[in-house]
């Protein structure tokens, strides 16, 4: 079950990773709970991302539910800012 | 395939969908800017109106926090009984500061809930442990509220305040079709560069999980967009004259640094979960090629180094996959 959950974690970000800036993991809320994610993405850049999610989607739906939420305001990624461990350029 | 396509059909749609209850309560009450008014105020000494904006915000806190994680419990446990109850306990107590004897008794109903007579109770213990420690910390917000709330009674104040959403460029537009708090116009509270977004609201009555979801929506119509620093729920300061001394002043070179660097960034989240285990097996069983699978996709994608900044395991980049996911916090 462990190995499962992640090859299956590993799938979905390398299928997201291309398109994001950055991304921030959570502990998963669940035994059953593979990835929690929250990812930086420039806004133009969200219809990659929604097909990327649809991808995934499409691979794993017979054994995982994936849930996609937002746009959000960066909630998760205003800390690292702040401190610098997160810059760009 | 086009994006929009199946965006009402089944479950697979293509785009996010909006931030449920869930999703907002694991974010707006952990992350988002807070102003640490407790600091500002044991600095400058006993000034009312920052007094005024801290009790609002701890009474808000406290109850929401318990609420939810009354909640939470509610939905793993499916035979508990005597939760409304404790809510209201809870909410009564913080929300007016009348006694801590409520929270007394909460906490034996809590341990009574769940002091079953078989020996197996463990799972039961450990969810209880973060509830009774919501209490204990509920308890001693209540000491320092109360003899606060009494002072702030005699002088009649503690009425109309303003709810603070978050901060973005001045000179937005504020979006069609969104409410603040209690369905108060939103408004924007702006110096040269920066314009803090509020509503009007009531800082007598207790926040529910209604103006939390309310909170997270309208953050979220100004994210589609622009750029925008969210505050965490429940700060509230008396008038604009506050936000301009409280926020804009002190805070501006940090919320303009913060606005810049996020700049046409937006958040999603996206979370997995399997099928409950018995379905899982049958999956399994029928594709035993599960690995070959994984490495058909690395095949596909070598694509150049990642880019991706990993908040949970920055001093391995490459190594990701080996370490266990952690909180950035």
């Amino acid at each position: 079950m462990e190995r499962l959950a992640g090859h299956d974690r590993d799938l979905i970000l390398d299928h997201i990773d291309p398109v994001v800036d950055a991304v921030s993991l959570s502990d998963p809320g669940s035994t059953l709970q593979v990835l929690n994610a929250a990812v930086l993405v420039a806004r133009d850049r969200r219809p990659e991302l929604d097909a990327a999610v649809e991808r995934c989607r499409a691979e794993l739906g017979d054994r995982m539910r994936i849930r996609y939420v937002g746009p959000q305001p960066p909630y998760s990624f205003l800390e690292p800012v702040r401190t610098g461990e997160l810059s760009w350029g | 395939m086009t994006v929009m396509q199946n965006r009402s059909s089944n479950r697979y749609v293509s785009g996010p969908s909006p931030s449920g209850l869930a999703d907002v309560i694991d974010t707006i009450l952990d992350k988002g800017l807070v102003i640490d008014l407790y600091v500002r105020v044991s600095l400058v000494g006993i000034e009312l109106l920052t007094i005024d904006a801290r009790i609002v915000v701890a009474s808000v806190d406290t109850y929401l926090r318990f609420a939810n994680a009354v909640n939470r419990m509610d939905l793993t446990e499916t035979q508990t009984s005597g939760i409304p109850e404790l809510i209201e306990d809870i909410s009564g107590a913080g929300s007016k500061g009348k006694t801590s004897g409520a929270l007394e008794g909460v906490k034996e109903k809590v341990s009574g809930l769940f002091g079953g007579d078989d020996d197996d109770d463990r799972p039961e213990v450990v969810r209880l442990l973060p509830i009774l420690r919501l209490v204990e910390q509920a308890e001693q917000q209540l000491e320092v509220q109360q003899l606060e709330v009494e002072q702030l009674q005699v002088r009649g104040r503690l009425t109309v305040a303003l709810h603070l959403y978050g901060v973005t460029w001045a000179g937005k537009e504020l979006p069609a079709g969104v409410t603040g708090r209690g369905g108060a116009s939103l408004g924007l509270v702006s110096d040269e560069q920066l314009a803090v977004i509020v509503s009007e609201v009531d800082a007598d009555q207790p926040a529910g999980p209604d103006d939390l979801l309310n909170h997270a929506r309208v953050l979220e119509a100004f994210a589609e967009s622009g750029t925008v620093v969210p505050m965490q729920f429940g700060v509230l300061l008396l008038d604009d004259v506050q936000v301009h001394e409280q926020m804009l002043q002190p805070e501006g070179d940090s919320l303009r640094y913060l606005l810049r660097a996020l700049d046409g960034m937006i958040q999603l989240t996206v979370q997995a979960f399997h099928e409950e285990a018995a379905a899982l097996a049958q999956v399994l069983d029928r594709e035993p090629g599960l690995r070959a699978m994984r490495d058909d996709i690395r095949a596909e994608a070598p694509g150049p180094p990642r880019a991706t900044r990993w908040l949970s395991v920055r001093r391995s980049p490459t190594g990701w996959r080996d370490s266990p996911a952690t909180t950035v916090t």
